[in-house]
């Protein structure tokens, strides 16, 4: 079914450029000719049809492997330069042994005195056509690639807004929202005061994950006002238990937004955090890094840690910094390292 | 009747036993406990409570593991 539409299509163009080419055939002839063209007909059809179409599908082809080898965007010049050249250096020859052929078989001259003389108007006809006809179809492809290139841009954006989606999907994670209304349940009856300023704080929490696009940089202010409240969320449901100090010398730096919310919650998720066991987490940094380091205390049968987060954070760091992010442990301390952004890095 | 909690949150261990209280003012707290390892030692030291409520997401684990460690 697919061969027969196939064949179907591949006859219905040699069949227009078969009559493309003897419509150009006999124009060339009544111009150079006359009016004897109509007399040799039979001979015209015989040449335009075998000249013409293996020009044509001959430089199709040609286009075509460069065109994989090449393109467009990169070396737009190269490339025009490039199929020209291979083009008329192709034309070149099958014209040449068309002539040749007329030249000794048709004429019968002996040998091949005044041949360029005798075919100079004919040479300079060919090349005139097949170059416009190459600009032409040169034209045609530039634009459509283009139009193939801005479609795949269109669909590349749609792509990283559904991505975006997903990660603020991910971000707020539905337990800790219940988590936070369970508390907040506790909260009302106990001290509506604290009640109240824990949904404020929540409320900021939400608005700053909803507001930031994670491509975009924070300053360490914003992103560490966004982790005060956060931390007082969940200083409310761990009381002591949750032990937090933040010592960051430096204002004058960037982080990817969430990224220290996030290694925090990791901390909490992996660790007990009981009236036993407090977790202890410590942010501070130096010339070059932020770290964010807490006391190991696994849960019982914990299950092992994927490393989504981890590796997704690394990710995105890649695209600002060549500053690796470093996870690493030393006697009982897990520490993420994460390197300080300027705009000037970006 | 006497009662045991488990959970982890301070805050919803109170409301929980603020809850039963007021069901029933002779229901009586004999302790609580907020990980899976001291719920495990409180339950090898004292006699066995009437009812426990148990929250499942425990400091140190789930609470599931209590059953297994208290045999």
């Amino acid at each position: 079914m697919l061969d027969k539409i196939i064949v179907k299509q591949v006859a219905k163009g040699i069949f227009f450029k078969f009559i493309c080419v003897n419509l150009i055939g006999f124009i060339f002839g009544l111009i150079v000719d006359g009016l004897t063209t109509f007399v040799y007909w039979d001979k015209y059809l015989a040449y335009s049809s075998t000249a013409g179409l293996s020009l044509w599908l001959g430089n199709e082809y040609l286009s075509k492997c460069l065109d994989r080898k090449y393109s467009w965007f990169e070396f737009p010049i190269r490339k025009l330069v490039l199929r020209l050249v291979v083009s008329l250096t192709f034309s070149t020859i099958v014209i040449t042994i068309l002539y040749l052929h007329i030249w000794f078989n048709v004429l019968h001259r002996p040998n091949l005195t005044h041949f360029l003389e005798y075919n100079k108007f004919s040479f300079l006809f060919f090349y005139i056509v097949t170059t416009v006809i190459m600009l032409v179809l040169h034209t045609v492809d530039f634009f459509r690639s283009w139009q193939v290139a801005a479609l795949n841009e269109e669909k590349l954006k749609k792509e990283s807004i559904a991505l975006q989606l997903q990660a603020l999907k991910n971000q707020v994670d539905p337990h800790f929202l219940f988590n936070s209304l369970n508390t907040l349940t506790s909260l009302i009856e106990t001290d509506s005061k604290k009640a109240i300023s824990f949904v404020k704080q929540l409320s900021d929490m939400f608005r700053y994950m909803l507001n930031r696009d994670s491509r975009e940089l924070i300053d360490i202010d914003s992103e560490l006002g966004f982790v005060k409240a956060y931390i007082f969320l969940q200083q409310i449901r761990f009381g002591e238990n949750l032990k937090i100090q933040i010592n960051i010398q430096d204002s004058n730096f960037y982080v990817l937004p969430v990224s220290l919310q996030m290694l925090i919650e990791n901390a909490i998720k992996h660790n007990e955090v009981s009236s036993e066991f407090s977790l202890v987490i410590t942010i501070y940094d130096d010339e070059e890094y932020v770290y964010v380091s807490n006391t190991i205390q696994p849960k019982i049968l914990e299950t092992p840690s994927k490393g989504i987060g981890l590796d997704n954070l690394k990710t995105r760091y890649s695209f600002f910094t060549d500053n690796k992010v470093v996870i690493g442990t030393d006697n009982d301390i897990f520490c993420v390292k994460l390197p300080k952004l300027n705009y000037s890095d970006v | 009747m006497n009662f045991f909690v488990v959970e982890d949150e301070k805050l919803a261990a109170d409301r929980l036993i603020a809850l039963v209280q007021e069901i029933d003012s002779d229901m009586e707290l004999v302790g609580k406990a907020d990980s899976v390892k001291s719920a495990v030692r409180w339950f090898q030291n004292n006699a066995m409570p009437h009812l426990i409520f148990m929250d499942i997401q425990l400091a140190d684990g789930l609470s599931f593991k209590i059953f297994d460690l208290s045999k």
